[in-house]
């Protein structure tokens, strides 16, 4: 049978050494790729993952319990991540494009139009998309990569980012529209 | 094909970097590092407090006998366990008699001594377990 990351994490709390290394085994790579957003360098991804992992275990039995246990190492990653960026003066997105807090509904809106099919041919777009992403903010590019790569909730995700759903939809959909005019740019 | 679903779809063929494949084992040395330097602090506490404990306790059974002896608290109790008659007929006055000469303060300070001795040789010895095998490995 197989045991749930919540319960792996109650385990952790007891002192069971097993199952917080289990916990290692199933989010390292998830973790590490999601530092790489942040620095763009493998060793500082490296670094990071392994300050959050020993953050997370530090602080296990400040992960309460019933809560989901992926939005906690996320958000541990990210804090991580963020203080390491601090740290290295390298954040280079020190405002967030105009004033966040200000959100119309239209923003919040699903974004409907669809990419182009013929984009989805083109044997060059994996790298040509992990090139466009860089452009976006990092805390928009971790929406994108929370949202589809890692199937977390909107909810989820403003837990991870500790700010309010809404903005979270709202950097989802500028991201969004950002990437679809690069790629419309790239293809014209 | 609506939109949400393309992005999906691109975005998880972005390039996927897979982590080193030592860095999960580099993650638990290090946990493993930090949790037996813990331990040995914990450990280093719980001795401490051992000794102390050890230290205060001999003393103070000590002064607790020696308090029971010159207020005549053994008496009292002898007396209790001789006759039993004696407890049916003036239980009030010799239930005050034992409470006024019983060693309350050397008994009170061994007791205490007592329970840290013995939590701490608890918890020491719960940590102790968890490092041997490192301490093993170190000899």
């Amino acid at each position: 049978m197989d045991i749930s990351d919540e319960q792996l994490a109650e385990l952790s709390k007891t002192g069971d050494d097993t199952a917080f290394e289990e916990l290692v085994h199933r989010y390292v790579a998830p973790i590490y790729r999601f530092a790489l957003h942040y620095t763009r360098n493998p060793e500082d991804a490296e670094d990071i993952s392994q300050d959050a992992f020993y953050k997370a275990w530090k602080h296990i039995k400040r992960h309460a319990k019933g809560k989901p246990f992926k939005p906690w190492i996320f958000a541990i990653a990210r804090n991580t991540a963020l203080d390491f960026l601090k740290k290295r003066k390298v954040h280079a997105f020190s405002t967030l494009d105009g004033d966040e807090t200000d959100i119309s509904f239209a923003e919040t809106l699903e974004d409907t139009e669809p990419l182009q099919p013929e984009l989805f041919e083109r044997e060059e777009l994996s790298a040509q998309l992990t090139e466009l992403m860089e452009i976006l903010h990092p805390d928009h590019r971790s929406v994108l990569i929370l949202h589809y790569r890692e199937s977390l909730t909107f909810e989820e995700i403003s837990d991870v980012l500790g700010k309010p759903m809404n903005t979270v939809k709202s950097w989802h959909r500028r991201a969004l529209i950002k990437i679809r005019n690069l790629l419309h740019q790239n293809t014209a | 094909m609506t939109s949400p679903d393309s992005y999906k779809q691109i975005i998880i063929r972005l390039e996927a970097s897979e982590p080193p494949r030592d860095l999960a084992m580099r993650i638990s040395m290090r946990i493993q590092h930090a949790r037996t330097i813990r331990n040995r602090v914990h450990i280093a506490v719980h001795g401490a407090v051992i000794i102390g404990s050890i230290v205060v306790f001999v003393p103070a059974l000590q002064y607790a006998g020696a308090e029971a002896s010159q207020s005549g608290f053994y008496e009292y109790v002898s007396l209790l366990a001789s006759d039993g008659s004696l407890l049916i007929s003036s239980w009030k006055e010799l239930g005050i008699s034992i409470l006024e000469s019983a060693p309350i303060m050397g008994a009170t300070i061994s007791v205490g001594a007592l329970f840290l001795l013995t939590n701490s040789l608890r918890r020491g010895v719960r940590r102790i377990a968890p490092i041997r095998p490192a301490l093993a490995f170190k000899n």
